[in-house]
């Protein structure tokens, strides 16, 4: 068995379009990509790159895939991030499509068809984690389909008020277990979330 | 000058519609009230406590006030509760309130008109921290026109799917800037935001 992790940056409104860079994804009109680059810290690469490092394969979704195939293999020997490109270059990667793409990528495996069923039969081999990096589209289609073990959710300090939030409707009300919280110096939270099971309610009364 | 500090519970998806009760607020046909309930331990009654001490007055919607007006008063002196009470009780409290006449509970003052206007003047006046509770639709509005000068957010480890977010569209980009993030056993994350400025943006080269 596989487990389907979820690396995602968040606004403290929710909002996890285009994070990195203006141009990432202006789908709606969206104004404010780049939001995450003023807090990335040291420190919070340092966490990313652990998190990552526990990745047993990729799961991308094509506009990710895309910006990952055109940038990861070309990272020079000598780079800063020559330690995460040979992880990420070596990872099998799975690429979440309907439309033709080039898999040139070292590892690449399109997931064709029903993507929820593809996953789902993923999660039944013994891949380790399953990473969803960027992806937005393709970790919304997940949640909806309660295929996603484990949240790791990097919140900035932030508000936006528009774009794409990654628990958008179709969210299946769950419960989870806080498995670690911790800041950085820029005061971003870096929380871990395991899905736990139904959501219990209750009322307060005297 | 007063400031406006929101207290407020969230699921991790946003959702703030009805935390405390089942029938707490049904609008939408919401389904999940009353999801704080079973993680509401010692360790976060005391965090919420030193949120709550002492405020210089409290500005309620007219639904929180009247479920407040039901219960606070009627907390006996031996309750686990009748400090807090004692608090909220002594609190000089406004209403915002197109419907309402007259406010019973102790200290209440109806906001009758334009409660935009009404808060800005209540803010020009020296009343110290103006806490929001509860209240959702209220704490949308005074979001919405950027009135709000801190954040305390609870995030309880659930998601739901559906109901009122805190953030919703209207919400004015804003940058934060992270006071305090501390963790419960049971999963719950507070955090306090103080408002910092407007966003910046900036680009990873991938």
């Amino acid at each position: 068995m596989s487990t389907v992790v979820v690396n995602a940056f968040l606004t403290l409104d929710g909002v996890a379009q285009a994070p990195g860079q203006p141009e990432e994804d202006r789908d709606g009109g969206f104004p404010h990509g780049g939001w995450q680059v003023p807090y990335f810290t040291e420190e919070q690469g340092e966490l990313v790159g652990r998190w990552q490092g526990r990745a047993g394969g990729l799961l991308l979704g094509r506009k990710t895939y895309d910006l990952f195939a055109a940038h990861w293999p070309h990272v020079p020997a000598d780079h800063d991030h020559a330690g995460i490109a040979a992880v990420l270059n070596a990872l099998p990667k799975f690429v979440a499509s309907r439309t033709a793409t080039s898999l040139a990528w070292q590892n690449s495996t399109l997931l064709d068809g029903d993507v929820p069923a593809a996953v789902a039969k993923l999660k039944e081999q013994d891949l380790g984690e399953l990473q969803v990096i960027g992806s937005l589209d393709l970790a919304q289609t997940l949640i909806r389909h309660d295929l996603v073990d484990e949240y790791r959710l990097m919140v900035y300090p932030l508000l936006l008020g528009t774009g794409k939030r990654l628990f958008a409707g179709g969210t299946v009300p769950a419960a989870m277990d806080l498995v670690s919280t911790e800041t950085t110096p820029a005061g971003v939270t870096a929380s871990v979330y395991r899905r736990g099971g139904d959501v219990l309610y209750g009322s307060f009364a005297l | 000058m007063s400031t406006i500090a929101i207290n407020m519970f969230l699921t991790l998806d946003g959702v703030a519609q009805g935390p405390g009760g089942t029938d707490e607020d049904l609008d939408g046909g919401f389904a999940h009230g009353g999801w704080t309930t079973s993680y509401f331990t010692e360790q976060l009654g005391e965090i919420i406590w030193k949120w709550h001490v002492d405020p210089g007055a409290l500005l309620l919607g007219r639904r929180t006030y009247d479920i407040f007006a039901g219960f606070w008063p009627k907390v006996p002196a031996d309750h686990d509760d009748a400090a807090m009470a004692r608090v909220l009780n002594e609190a000089p409290k406004y209403v915002a309130s197109r419907t309402l006449d007259k406010a019973d509970w102790q200290n209440s003052t109806v906001l009758a008109g334009d409660v935009v206007e009404a808060v800005t003047e209540l803010k020009k006046q020296d009343l110290g921290e103006i806490q929001v509770l509860g209240s959702v639709n209220l704490a949308q509005t005074l979001i919405e026109h950027d009135l709000i000068d801190e954040f305390r957010l609870t995030v309880f480890p659930v998601v739901l799917g559906t109901g009122k977010r805190l953030f919703g569209d209207g919400t004015v980009p804003t940058s934060m800037k992270l006071v305090s993030a501390t963790s419960t056993d049971a999963g719950v994350v507070a955090c306090v935001y103080r408002r910092a400025g407007k966003p910046t943006y900036g680009s990873f080269g991938l």
